[in-house]
């Protein structure tokens, strides 16, 4: 017997080097080539030669060290907001079920979907000095001067706090199903205080999720461009330096700053693994089914009840503007603050246009793609990162992550170039100019949501669950089927979700690889705005609202045949 | 018999289209492909227009993708492969960068002797078709005339503190503006003078926005009354969203950037790309774009039956050495990025 274990152990990790091959091809061709392409670039002295110039200026100009601190200070704040609001959401709608729940669960996806300029430009609208929420202050309260202004660092973090949220939200929701009742009880019945069962039951268990999300979320608001380039007024940040570098023809520079800011947040992404890496202990075997935390206090209840609803008023009242907007003629948006009148003439503007679905239809079918394709990498990349203790796992882990640490340009620059000719990473074909890139770019840039939504749920996945179902002698097969896919499932659902909301609306990738057969929705709302047309923008927005939250909703309630009865994934 | 009629015109059609590819068919140096790509910064209402005339003309589709400050990058991304035929719109100091890398091929369309020196390249690497002033505006409900700034020098003046809204060093209208300012101070070796001038002027900017639709809205709905921008967009707030604007024409002259044209090296389809370059710059489409858009014609033809507003609307023009300020213009924008914009403000 102990020959044959020793057979099947190999076996097993035969099968385990061959998940890892097209893995590492695909990270490495499409991941690790242009990150390491930028760094080369950053490296390359006036001679030609590798040379620390570049870095010796960067490190000694006033106005550069004042970017990277102001990135750092927003991408610190950023975490810390989001994270109290998204993890507040995660245990109120945990806690409560009220009517409407799960459509309120996806409308606290809406932020993701909306291109960047979109929902600054909302926010504008709504909190800028002559923004609806400013004049309806100021004439409330009979003030002289309007009250609020959307500027500096203030300003880019209130669209921080509330667009970015959501993958605190969806970590710590996906985190909470995994707290165990029973360890809760205990704690308690032992005397424990509410206090100490938080941070030494409760939090343990949320650790995991607090990590990766906080990683996300870091490398979202230091690398966070719209918000400061229209809003940030003198708050210099390195998003901006590095666009304006590279306008500048200052490409060694702009190839700099985007070093130093992708090894920030890795930085942060190792440092707070290693936290997490020293905390971390094994989730036990549930014997009892997860508890509902319940608020039992009335008046606790009633306070949270309230914070919340303020917060979702906060956060959704930017989208109520783009509806309001949407009816709005462009050209007394551009004088008045209050709409008096009321038309459709953006929607016939839109719809009337030669191709007028052909955006929308491109950028759906487009986001599903990219989110198949970041399932077919990152559920493998997760399994490997969090079920085996293979060396090379660490390798993945980073490189799952890096996509998120590059600016948009660097990826889809370096796919471009990688396109252009037959490579063994596109199968020998060239891609160049093919409606397959712009997906392949969505793709790359989802991975990370996709592989840290895996990784969460990966530790859901009791390894003595599958050793059970195996020793009973179920095939490979079937315990995949039945143990494995139904604990994964709400995780790669709300993975998969978060690449498509995120994909639909994406700017940045879409204005390098977009090709005039699959233009999608936000190059053309975008356009509109050039245009002066910010009523047809909105329209624009209203329309992708409305059909990306449908979309959800149903891709939502979808369930693989044979476990109806699994929990929904949010 | 109708069959043999249908067959006899099918000869005849392939006929033609054997002359056509050999380039036999008198008056066609060669056939034109079966579309046109073109990479534009132009609008989406504006490409469409000259698409659908470009293709009524020669039955050639056009396919356009459009962009503002990413097309220069991508042009120079797909270089290995290029994707486009031909890149419409930008300012000729892009078009002046992208030559210089080894970009564009040179091609000169038949009006292209009618075109002022100034407005193209000397080698025929690049054309401009539109001419883009940028001149200040205020609102006129918030200042009269006479209130109203005289010059590009009285930007600096403090009775305009807060009251100034400007693009960011991200618009190429913003940038040439900056840069063009400062070579006035430059010819006259009073380069330091230009700085000082510059720090002054953005000690009296309330905001940079990275948009212009929040730049005009700002002087819309009186958060600031003075700004400057690209004439066709002053005249589009005007007259499609009813702005009160009145636009400044500056004492010392405005500066007046070029909009160019170019054919890219490598283009899959060089023909239909050539035939497009002609049609665009012709005369009548630029009649056209002045008509229905706004843009100031370069040739001298279409100049002449320009709207009635061009010709309402005098503005001096600066004496701008663009060949000179294309190699200064990266360079100065990174300083004033650095060292100017801001820094006598507080960190918010």
């Amino acid at each position: 017997m102990r020959a044959g274990d020793g057979f099947r152990e190999a076996g097993r990790r035969i099968r385990r080097s061959w998940i890892l091959l097209p893995l590492l091809w695909a990270l490495v061709g499409y991941v690790l080539h242009p990150a390491l392409m930028t760094l080369a670039v950053s490296l390359r002295g006036p001679d030609g030669g590798v040379s620390l110039a570049g870095y010796a200026a960067f490190f000694t100009s006033v106005s550069e060290l004042t970017a990277l601190r102001n990135s750092v200070l927003l991408g610190v704040l950023t975490v810390l907001v989001c994270g109290v609001i998204g993890t507040w959401l995660a245990f109120f709608m945990h806690a409560v079920t009220f009517p409407g729940k799960r459509v309120l669960d996806k409308l606290f996806l809406l932020p993701m979907m909306m291109p960047g300029i979109i929902i600054v430009y909302a926010f504008v609208q709504l909190y800028g000095e002559s923004g609806l929420a400013t004049r309806t202050l100021q004439l409330a309260l009979s003030l002289d001067k309007p009250p609020l202004d959307l500027v500096g660092l203030p300003g880019i973090l209130t669209v921080h706090a509330f667009t970015q949220y959501a993958f605190f939200y969806i970590a710590v929701s996906l985190a909470i199903r995994r707290i165990d009742g029973s360890v809760i009880e205990s704690a308690r019945c032992l005397g424990a205080s509410r206090g100490r069962i938080f941070f030494s039951v409760i939090l343990p268990f949320l650790t995991p999720a607090l990590v990766t999300a906080s990683a996300i979320t870091f490398m979202t608001g230091a690398g966070s461009f719209t918000a400061p380039s229209i809003i940030g007024g003198s708050y210099r940040v390195l998003t901006t330096r590095i666009l304006l570098s590279k306008a500048n023809n200052y490409l060694g520079m702009a190839a700099v700053e985007t070093a130093v800011l992708t090894a920030l947040s890795m930085v942060f992404f190792l440092g707070l693994r290693w936290y997490e890496g020293r905390r971390t202990f094994a989730p036990s075997v549930r014997a009892a089914a997860p508890q509902r935390l319940r608020i039992a206090n009335p008046w606790l209840k009633g306070g949270a009840i309230a914070a919340t609803a303020g917060l979702t008023v906060l956060i959704l009242l930017p989208f109520f503007t783009i509806l309001l907007y949407s009816f709005v003629d462009s050209a007394s948006l551009m004088v008045s603050v209050f709409p008096e009148t009321f038309t459709t003439d953006n929607f016939t503007a839109i719809l009337t246009r030669r191709r007028a679905f052909a955006p929308f239809v491109n950028s759906v079918l487009m986001s599903l793609l990219a989110g198949f394709l970041c399932l077919a990498v990152a559920l493998p990349a997760a399994y490997v990162i969090e079920k085996t203790t293979l060396r090379l796992r660490w390798l993945i882990d980073l490189l799952v992550t890096l996509p998120w640490a590059l600016p948009a340009s660097a990826v889809a620059i370096n796919l471009i170039s990688a396109a252009a000719e037959p490579s063994v990473f596109s199968f020998s074909l060239i891609l160049a100019g093919s409606s397959l890139l712009l997906p392949l770019g969505y793709c790359i840039k989802g991975l990370p949501l996709m592989a840290k939504t895996a990784h969460v749920s990966f530790q859901n996945l009791n390894g003595a669950l599958l050793e059970a179902s195996r020793s009973l002698g179920a095939t490979g097969a079937r315990t995949f089927r039945r143990i494995t896919l139904p604990v994964l499932y709400p995780g790669l659902l709300a993975g998969f979700l978060l690449v498509f909301v995120r994909s639909v609306g994406e700017y940045a990738t879409s204005a390098f690889l977009y090709t005039p057969s699959n233009k999608p929705i936000s190059i053309a709302m975008v356009n509109a705005v050039f245009e002066y047309k910010i009523g047809v923008a909105m329209a624009y927005g209203t329309l992708l609202i409305v059909l990306t939250s449908v979309l959800a909703l149903v891709i939502g309630r979808l369930r693989p045949r044979g476990m109806e009865g699994a929990p929904a994934g949010r | 018999m109708r069959n043999t009629g249908v067959v006899k015109s099918a000869a005849g059609l392939m006929l033609a289209a054997i002359m056509l590819l050999c380039g036999a068919a008198p008056g066609l140096a060669a056939a034109l492909e079966d579309k046109v790509v073109v990479y534009s910064t132009h609008g989406d209402s504006m490409l469409e227009a000259v698409a659908d005339a470009f293709e009524k003309k020669t039955g050639v589709p056009v396919e356009f993708i459009n962009l503002k400050g990413e097309l220069a990058d991508r042009v120079r991304a797909e270089k290995g492969n290029p994707q486009s035929d031909v890149m419409y719109g930008g300012p000729s100091s892009v078009y002046q960068k992208l030559t210089a890398e080894d970009l564009f091929e040179p091609y000169s369309p038949s009006w292209a002797d009618k075109i002022d020196p100034l407005f193209k390249d000397a080698k025929g690497y690049w054309i401009g078709t539109i001419e883009t002033p940028v001149l200040m505006f205020y609102n006129s409900e918030m200042l009269s005339k006479d209130q109203a700034p005289k010059d590009w020098s009285d930007l600096a003046d403090p009775k305009y503190k807060d009251q100034i809204v400007s693009r960011n060093a991200l618009s190429s209208s913003a940038r040439a503006t900056y840069s063009a300012l400062l070579q006035q101070y430059a010819k006259k070796n009073a380069l330091e003078a230009g700085w000082k001038f510059l720090k002054d002027m953005d000690a009296n900017v309330k905001r940079y926005y990275g948009s212009g639709s929040l730049q005009f809205q700002a002087v819309g709905r009186k958060e600031a009354a003075v700004s400057f921008a690209v004439l066709n967009s002053i005249i589009d707030s005007i007259k499609d969203n009813k702005m009160p604007l009145e636009v400044v024409d500056a004492a010392s002259g405005s500066p007046v950037i070029t909009d160019g044209i170019a054919l890219v090296k490598g283009a899959k389809h060089p023909n239909a790309a050539k035939a497009f370059i002609e049609f665009a710059g012709s005369p009548e489409t630029q009649a056209m774009l002045a008509q229905k858009f706004n843009r100031m014609p370069t040739h001298p033809d279409a100049i002449a039956s320009s709207p009635e507003w061009m010709g309402k609307i005098t503005f001096k023009v600066m004496d701008v050495d663009w060949e000179a300020l294309a190699d200064k213009e990266a360079e100065w924008m990174q300083k004033w990025d650095m060292d100017v914009k801001d820094s006598g403000k507080d960190q918010k």
